[in-house]
């Protein structure tokens, strides 16, 4: 190949306008921060990401770069805005959480926004439903089936108690917003759900978090916005008496690997299609277990992955910057390009900091 | 008298005195409001709590499935904004430096396989579990077939807040809820 196409090859694969999203084992927290309840279920199948638009990080907001347990430096250091995600669900708090191993830990997942800049990037509506409460840093959102969610730390809030939210429409801006008390830039998110003989539960957010997220990020590609390429499978353990163990080397496993495009505007009537189910007077819908159920993102982690991986296609892993083509699909005409995009940009830059290596 | 015999009662008297602080590193108490409890006075006939609530949030519970449990204290009643949907209903109660949130659902899953969820304490003569959402603190039980949720929400820096900090005010909240049907 000419050079001056390898080089456009390579300079587009480098560009921000892609990059690798990639998430550490739902359970696997920091090391050190609690113990992590490996669960990839989905509790709320369908929901909308919550925040409007991507790049956005799932990670510890305490023990990131900058918090209270994490490395010093500041909020805005590079390392808290990329890839890997990692679940901080149940990390180390002192109150009671049922569904935690230990008993006790955080209820949701702290997600940072594409950059550190104060109140400016939309936190929008999970699922179509109303709202119900507007604290002085909360919001809480009941979905048409029961399921809540739950939005700390905003400001600029643009909705008031009772008022119908669609999918996807604005709640607030991403901020700092904690009573005068001290916190970092991020939407704390919670999933709240109602269990039969116990009342209602901060339920696990980040599998249903990956799959609204490859969700979002797709939708500027509608190539991307089927059935995408699946990945090494990580098996995970929903029983809650099943730890992770959290000392473990975290450069070791294999986070799963999506290519996306970054720089996405909104969501889409393809998203909107999918959404949650209406209440039909019966029990509201079953949690969608990322591990077993067929589902359209391609993350499937948990067990029968493997059976659903090898069902279709398996995946054509290319070379270079982790790119993935999806095995059935008619590529666009550049596809070409990103192959080649592969071939030079492992070599120059490997994979996004912090992210290990695939595991083969 | 010798004066070693005057000198033992003046002692004795100096050492009643509240001895002098130390001149130790002053320490800084957190400032903690005094809780506001729910009014012991309000009534507790249903009916009128109904009456209190602001038209709107009457016409959202009499729309609702599901009865909603209110505080006695009339106060609270009449500021609650009510909202309903299909399988659930919930109050939200902005007051002077704090939000009360009710929420009640019916739409109640399964627990996952295999997993006991275990409730650490007690509201209302049931087994509840009494948490935090960060610093709002939050309740939980089932009740007639319903979720429950309570939630105090403190605007003013919620560490210091002894309704945040605490769960006194929370527990008192929680006993004086009514059942209001529409």
């Amino acid at each position: 190949m000419k050079r001056p196409a390898l080089a456009a090859a390579l300079a587009l694969c480098a560009s921000p306008a892609f990059a690798q999203f990639t998430y550490r084992p739902a359970g696997e927290l920091v090391t050190g921060s609690g113990r992590g309840r490996p669960d990839m279920t989905s509790y709320a199948p369908g929901m909308r990401f919550p925040i409007e638009s991507g790049p956005a990080y799932a990670n510890s907001q305490v023990w990131g770069v900058g918090g209270n347990s994490g490395p010093s430096g500041s909020q805005c250091d590079a390392r808290n805005r990329s890839y890997p995600w990692r679940d901080n669900y149940c990390e180390s708090r002192s109150w009671d959480m049922p569904m935690c191993p230990s008993g006790t830990g955080h209820q949701g997942q702290d997600i940072r926004a594409a950059n550190c800049q104060d109140n400016v990037h939309w936190s929008v509506a999970a699922a179509t439903g109303r709202v119900t409460n507007v604290g002085s840093y909360s919001v809480y959102l009941m979905g048409d089936d029961g399921t809540r969610y739950d939005y700390l730390h905003l400001r600029s809030v643009q909705v008031a108690v009772g008022a119908r939210v669609v999918r996807g429409d604005r709640i607030g801006k991403v901020s700092n917003n904690f009573g005068g008390t001290a916190t970092t830039i991020h939407l704390h998110f919670n999933i709240q759900r109602a269990v039969s003989g116990f009342g209602n539960v901060y339920a696990p957010t980040y599998g249903a978090l990956i799959e609204a997220y490859q969700r979002l990020l797709s939708v500027t590609d509608p190539t991307d916005a089927g059935v995408a390429p699946r990945d090494v499978p990580v098996v995970l353990d929903v029983a809650r008496d099943v730890s992770i163990d959290v000392a473990r080397d975290v450069g070791t496993d294999t986070p799963v690997v999506i290519d996306v495009p970054r720089d996405v505007p909104r969501d889409v009537p393809l998203d909107a299609a999918r959404d949650v189910p209406r209440d039909n007077g019966v029990d509201a819908p079953a949690a969608r277990d990322l591990g077993s159920a067929p589902v359209d993102v391609g993350t499937d982690t948990g067990p029968g992955a493997l059976e659903d991986a090898t069902a279709e296609a398996p995946p054509a892993e290319e070379p270079g910057c982790g790119c993935r083509t999806p095995p059935t699909r008619t590529r666009p005409s550049g596809a070409w390009l990103m192959a080649l995009v592969a071939l030079g940009l492992r070599r120059r830059r490997g994979l996004s900091p912090g992210a290990p290596s695939p595991r083969r | 008298m010798r004066p070693a015999a005057l000198t033992l009662p003046l002692l004795l008297l100096a050492c009643r005195r509240d001895p002098t602080p130390p001149a130790a590193a002053p320490v800084t108490p957190p400032t903690v409001v005094a809780p506001s409890p729910p009014s012991p006075l309000a009534p507790a006939d249903p009916r009128r709590l109904r009456d209190l609530l602001r038209p709107e949030s009457r016409r959202e519970l009499d729309a609702a499935a599901v009865p909603l449990l209110l505080p006695r204290d009339e106060r609270m009643v009449a500021v609650a904004v009510v909202t309903a949907g299909p399988r659930w209903v919930a109050a939200s109660i902005p007051l002077a430096d704090v939000t009360v949130s009710i929420h009640g659902n019916a739409n109640r899953h399964d627990p996952t396989p295999g997993e006991v969820l275990r409730h650490a304490s007690t509201l209302r003569g049931v087994p509840a579990t009494v948490s935090r959402n960060e610093l709002i603190r939050v309740a939980t039980w089932e009740e007639n077939g319903v979720a429950w949720s309570l939630e105090v929400e403190c605007s003013n820096r919620p560490d210091l807040d002894a309704r945040c900090v605490q769960e006194d005010y929370l527990r008192a909240l929680a006993a004086s809820l009514v059942e209001v049907r529409p």
